[in-house]
């Protein structure tokens, strides 16, 4: 066969998602607020490492469940430092997310981009001075190294860890080149408006 | 939860974002602190927005992926056994690696009617051969992978000329016109150091050889083979670039295909010592063809080692349902993706236009074009800008155990050729041979 002209061919782009959920813009858009961390996150505050020695294993909770007994606790803690005149800006500096990492990789993706939406909707209502308090720290505890990919793709200040081996993630796979890797995945996106809307209804009542 | 954060929060724009990512700069420069370029020309960006979202439509497979085993055949019997093992552990796919012709009604002993697809990696082109098998496994999903151009660009000869490969293949395609016969083997590109734009234009104009030759009926009926790296994101769209490319020149053809791609990790990254690396290493790989829309992975192991350390790969893996979706849509993915398709649709148009790939392979632009990207990124490991951990960052700090799935040192070719071949080359093994003397 005569070969093909190809010199005309042109890739076609198009500007439109499939869907765009509401959040979307605050997820990843003015993310320094409302993803509560750095825009700058891993350029100037690098990605933090722990050794720890205490092995443990995830308790099978849900993320939502996660994430409303977090805010609840929280709340409280924010409630009495109120209560002995505290600033609010100095008690949230106070406050970060513990949380261990399970094995379902986007669950665990969704829950870290969810809890920082819902906190930083929690402390909007006491009106804190400083930007960053609009800011949740999370530092992940990773039972197999493997559990610091989905850590580090939710966006993790700490990966807290029995070994070094996590490093890999960081080193070679050049995941922490840009923030929220995943943001505007259909897939992802709508996990975590789930998580989100579930764990706040929980953390309401 | 329509209100859920607009009675809180004013929406964003990538421009506000960007003001405030400069005013947290404190005076840095934007451009040297946060954009970071790639060897394909790549520009990546700390942050993607909905507003400047862009993005081609990817042609994907309706089927998960398969999960795909290598078993090398010494013995029918031997393979037999592994391969019956391999299917008990929930293995859908097996390659078989074959230097010579075997004894199929034994290979295959109760091991057809199984729901598994079958690949074959043969190093030898023998055509009676290949029709009994194809007659043996007529009921099954069967991958022969023959490639001569692959070969050629391999080994550096072909099978025995252009004239009886050719023939061969002809008469093979013709006689099981609803087979996959035909594979594009775009690993070696990886392998040798293309960079990832390079390998999707490479496997397309390796692909439009065939289909000079074959025309549009043999589009929907080859099978692609990757490397895939541990550039995570980089991996993902690289697959799903191919894709939208491959159906784009199609349309020359007036015909589409949505194309079966074979994805293993890539060799090149894999490091002597630290297993336990390499084995997070391929698990990341394994992942990014899978969400990149692979049809099967193979994971690089051998049956021997299977337990050990194939089994985090599946467990990762098997979770995923649909996955080939779940990168739609994604900023970041897209805006590679499409980047991808510009810059790999210009270098197949060059290709083409200067007389197709197997010309430019005759000639050794391909190879020399290869070889510089290869010197780039050793470059840039042997400068610590391209990591591999164990090597050229925390040597010694991981496992020593020795990685039986990598071959210590490749040798240089020590035969005539007729063009000059490409030869894998991992990155590590100039510090690793350095670092035996040592202790020698």
């Amino acid at each position: 066969m005569k070969r093909k002209d190809f010199s005309n061919l042109e890739i076609t782009v198009q500007d439109k998602k499939d869907t765009i959920f509401e959040h979307e813009q605050y997820v990843a858009g003015i993310a320094p607020n409302l993803r509560g961390i750095h825009a700058t996150m891993y350029f100037q505050i690098p990605l933090e490492t722990k050794i720890s020695t205490n092995s443990f294993s995830k308790a099978n909770v849900a993320p939502e469940n996660e994430i409303a007994t977090f805010l609840a606790e929280s709340l409280n803690f924010i409630q009495k430092g109120i209560n002995s005149n505290t600033k609010i800006d100095k008690i949230v500096s106070e406050l970060s997310f513990e949380t261990k990492i399970g094995k379902n990789h986007f669950d665990e993706i969704a829950k870290m981009r969810a809890v920082r939406m819902l906190w930083s909707k929690l402390i909007k209502q006491f009106n804190p001075k400083n930007q960053s308090s609009f800011a949740l720290d999370i530092n992940a505890t990773i039972e197999t190294s493997f559990d610091a990919f989905q850590a580090i793709f939710g966006g993790c200040q700490c990966v807290i860890s029995g070994d070094k081996k996590h490093l890999f993630f960081q080193e070679e796979t050049r995941i922490l080149k840009t923030i929220d890797p995943w943001a505007g995945s259909t897939y992802v996106e709508k996990m975590t408006e789930e998580i989100a809307t579930k764990a706040w209804l929980l953390f309401e009542k | 939860m329509s209100d859920f954060f607009i009675n809180e929060f004013p929406p964003s724009s990538s421009a506000a974002w960007k003001q405030k990512i400069q005013f947290e700069l404190d005076g840095a420069d934007y451009n040297k602190t946060l954009l970071t370029k790639t060897n394909e020309g790549i520009t990546i960006s700390p942050f993607y927005h909905l507003d400047t979202f862009e993005k081609v439509i990817i042609p994907l497979p309706k089927e998960d992926c398969k999960i795909c085993i290598k078993i090398n055949i010494s013995t029918e019997e031997t393979a037999n056994i592994e391969a019956l093992a391999a299917i008990d552990k929930g293995i859908s796919a097996i390659l078989f690696e074959a230097s010579k012709p075997f004894n199929a009604t034994l290979l295959f002993h109760d091991l057809v009617h199984k729901n598994v697809e079958f690949h074959f990696k043969f190093n030898f082109l023998e055509e009676s051969f290949i029709n009994k098998l194809a007659l043996i496994l007529a009921d099954e999903t069967v991958y022969f992978n023959i490639d001569i151009i692959g070969k050629l660009a391999r080994t550096g000869n072909w099978y025995t000329s252009i004239k009886k490969d050719n023939s061969i293949l002809l008469n093979l395609i013709k006689k099981n016109p609803d087979l996959f016969i035909l594979s594009v083997d775009a690993t070696i590109y990886q392998n040798a150091g293309a960079n990832a734009v390079q390998q999707v234009a490479y496997a397309l104009a390796h692909a439009n050889e065939y289909l000079t030759i074959f025309g549009a009926d043999i589009a929907k009926r080859i099978q692609f083979n990757f490397a895939t790296g541990s550039n995570y994101f980089f991996e993902i769209a690289k697959i799903r670039a191919f894709r939208y490319l491959y159906n784009l020149v199609l349309s020359e053809y007036n015909t589409t295909a949505i194309a079966k791609i074979y994805a293993e990790p890539s060799l090149r990254n894999k490091t002597l010592y630290g297993a336990a690396i390499n084995t997070l290493r391929r698990t990341a790989e394994s992942m990014s063809a899978i969400l990149g829309g692979a049809t099967t992975i193979a994971t690089n192991f051998t049956s021997d080692k299977f337990t050990q350390n194939q089994q985090p790969i599946l467990n990762e893996t098997r979770t995923f349902k649909n996955a080939q979706h779940i990168a739609t849509d994604t900023y970041y993915i897209e805006y590679v993706t499409k980047q991808f398709a510009e810059k790999a649709l210009t270098i197949f148009k060059d290709i083409e236009k200067s007389g197709g790939f197997l010309s430019q392979l005759k000639e050794g632009t391909i190879q020399r074009k290869i070889k510089e990207n290869a010197q780039k990124e050793q470059q840039q490991f042997d400068t610590n800008e391209l990591v591999l951990i164990g090597a050229n960052k925390y040597p010694a700090q991981f496992d020593s155990e020795e990685d039986i799935q990598v071959s210590t040192f490749l040798k240089g070719k020590s035969y005539k050729t007729l063009i000059i071949p490409l030869l894998p080359k991992r990155l590590s093994e100039k510090v690793e041979q350095k670092n035996r003397r040592d202790e020698a």
